[in-house]
């Protein structure tokens, strides 16, 4: 599916946003702390209503290419889920599952799936995410994840 | 000359070409990895060399930081992700190149290009590192402020498409690095309620996840396809040499883009990350064809590539003449320098002139093993990327991203941020907000901030302390320079205009 979208309206109105959230959150703070980020806000408004002005008197609306989009917002589950159970449960036992959940789906999206292709997944996914998993613990030895298991 | 050939002689020796060979190669692997960056891989070196003696300890550092700086144009070039700061401006044309079936063209000239870049950088160093310090310890608070606004007049050719969202982009990024504890007034700015945004939002963190997420999302969106767009990922049947006459096709901007890498490597904390992108900047600008650049044009990757190798060898410039690190991989080396009694400065090349003059040469031979490792390895890793189904790859790179940030800082939040990062520069990707800006914002805002609030503190007692600004000469031809940098990024837009 494609929308066609005017960019430069909807990128005015994304920083208006932007700046009134800061804005909003800029707490007490002193002179010195303040003068730097209150210049930025300044200058992302003045942008951002540019953008707008442009927007609305002159924009051109572009087009948009939605295909895929479940896809896309697949991922975003995964991997919000992926470092929900990285922080909760432990990385290699989030990593191995969701590293093989998500090669499956990519690869359903070409034709169906055989029972090996699981087996495969599987075994891709041990190797890579117990190999690196390896490589940063024990040989470069940062600090794994803080968490119930491995 | 004998100190200097007593040097070569002492770095020549086959153990040294070996540690040379072997922090290459391990560098360009380290590189490779997004996240991953030379301050960490010098960093991990770090152990390694307490075995050794000064210099051997030195030339593997020095080996690591140059393949470092060269890995990291890998993943950019193959799957548009920067795999240091400093490769940024290496996905512009990088990836456009292998996404036309010229991946191994691209990676060839990479290397060409770092070559010459390190080797130019050495050079510069063995001839002109004292008055060249002398020059860099001029600038002060006031002038790193006009070196970070001459910096973000960038924004207008790093876009591909829009000026106005380019500087939306910068302001966006100039805002993300005021969050955190203030640099001078040290009060939390902008946490939201939230402690850990405390410790601010380090610029790999944006990095990783402006780049590299929504490119994996892309992918999962596309497939394959957001790989290798038109004829395949890649050709095979390119040859050293038609890579170095491209590389040398274009000597101006070769010889400009070193130039640029020296003069920004000498100034301590201008910030290595930016030499590209002022030398890719600035191909554009000086370019018969600028609107092929952001479509593949080999002139963008000479001058990142070279620029940036330019800046190992030069940021050692204000290290080993005045003991302050221009970059912060020198900080590391400049521990390793203090751990075996070496005190950096003028009289370092007179005590110890074999190990300064030895360490030196020994990152130009860091430079031209690139060739041979680099060609190697980039063929390797290309294979692996071109042979990986993409249902694997994606899995992949985020479990490296995953570790790679959190390796940082040790820190799960900077994961979430990346994550989060990632996920809301996939959504302004889709609006025509480019991350080149944003992260060109981020890099500069902390430098702008601290000359700034540093400048108008020291002019308290004027009625206008902003007026500080423009006292001295430096900064007033760095104004000069903004100005006329922005008039001639116009001028010619208009001209082709009319035409």
């Amino acid at each position: 599916m494609r929308i066609r979208l005017n960019t430069e309206l909807l990128s005015g109105l994304f920083g208006l946003a932007l700046a009134a959230l800061f804005f909003l959150n800029r707490g007490q703070v002193g002179f010195l702390s303040a003068v730097f980020p209150n210049t930025v806000l300044v200058i992302l408004t003045v942008i951002s209503v540019a953008l707008v002005a442009r927007g609305l008197l002159a924009g051109e609306p572009s087009t948009l290419n939605l295909e895929g989009g479940g896809s896309v917002l697949i991922g975003i589950g995964v991997m919000v889920l992926w470092w929900v159970g990285i922080r909760y449960v432990g990385f290699v036992t989030t990593s191995v599952p969701l590293f093989a959940a998500l090669a499956l789906a990519m690869k359903r999206r070409a034709g169906p799936l055989a029972s090996k292709d699981y087996l495969i997944a599987v075994a891709v996914a041990l190797v890579v995410v117990g190999g690196f998993f390896w490589v940063f613990s024990e040989v470069l030895g940062i600090r794994p994840f803080r968490a119930p298991w491995l | 000359m004998d100190v200097l050939i007593a040097a070569a002689l002492a770095v020549l020796q086959p153990h040294m070409l070996l540690i040379v060979l072997l922090g290459v190669t391990a560098g360009l692997f380290v590189g490779a990895l997004p996240g991953l960056t030379a301050t960490m891989a010098l960093a991990l070196m770090l152990p390694f060399t307490f075995t050794m003696d000064a210099l051997e300890g030195l030339v593997a550092l020095g080996a690591v930081y140059m393949g470092t700086i060269y890995g990291g144009a890998f993943t950019a070039i193959l799957i548009n992700t920067p795999g240091t700061p400093s490769s940024i401006a290496t996905t512009f044309d990088g990836h456009p190149m292998a996404k036309q079936g010229r991946a191994l063209e691209a990676i060839s000239i990479a290397t060409i290009a770092s070559v010459i870049g390190g080797v130019v950088g050495v050079l510069f160093l063995l001839v002109a590192a004292p008055p060249l310090a002398q020059l860099a310890l001029k600038f002060g608070p006031s002038e790193m402020f006009w070196v970070a606004i001459l910096g973000l007049t960038l924004i207008g050719s790093l876009g591909t498409g829009s000026v106005l969202k380019g500087l939306l982009g910068g302001a966006i990024g100039l805002l993300i690095g005021t969050i955190g504890i203030s640099p001078i007034g040290g009060e939390s700015r902008f946490t939201f309620g939230w402690p850990p945004l405390q410790a601010g939002i380090s610029l790999i963190v944006a990095l990783i996840g402006l780049f590299v997420i929504p490119e994996l999302l892309n992918m999962m969106r596309q497939g394959r396809a957001a790989l290798d767009a038109d004829t395949g990922l890649g050709n095979s049947g390119f040859r050293f040499g038609a890579a170095m006459t491209t590389v040398l096709s274009k000597p101006v901007n070769l010889i400009r883009s070193c130039l640029i890498g020296q003069i920004i490597a000498i100034i301590p904390g201008a910030g290595g990350s930016i030499t590209s992108l002022v030398a890719y900047n600035e191909a554009k600008r000086g370019s018969d064809d600028p609107d092929s650049f952001g479509k593949g044009n080999p002139e963008g990757l000479v001058a990142s590539e070279s620029s940036n190798n330019v800046m190992v060898a030069g940021s050692m410039v204000p290290l080993l003449t005045l003991g302050i690190p221009g970059a912060p991989p020198d900080a590391v080396i400049l521990g390793v320098m203090l751990l075996h009694g070496l005190r950096p400065g003028l009289d370092l090349f007179a005590e110890t002139g074999v190990l300064a003059n030895g360490f030196i040469i020994s990152m130009g031979l860091a430079a031209l093993m690139l060739i041979p490792v680099g060609l190697l390895g980039g063929r390797l890793i290309y294979q692996v990327i071109k042979r990986t189904p993409h249902y694997f790859l994606v899995p992949t790179i985020l479990v490296i991203t995953m570790l790679g940030t959190y390796a940082l800082r040790n820190n799960l939040v900077d994961v979430a941020l990346m994550l989060g990062l990632g996920m809301v520069g996939f959504v302004i990707r889709g609006l025509g907000l480019d991350a080149a800006p944003i992260v060109l914002g981020l890099i500069l805002g902390t430098i702008a901030e601290q000359g700034y609030v540093q400048t108008i503190l020291g002019g308290m007692a004027m009625d206008i302390p902003q007026l500080r600004l423009l006292e001295n000469t430096l900064s007033q031809i760095l104004i000069v320079l903004t100005v006329a940098v922005i008039g001639w990024t116009a001028w010619p837009k208009r001209t082709r205009k009319r035409e």
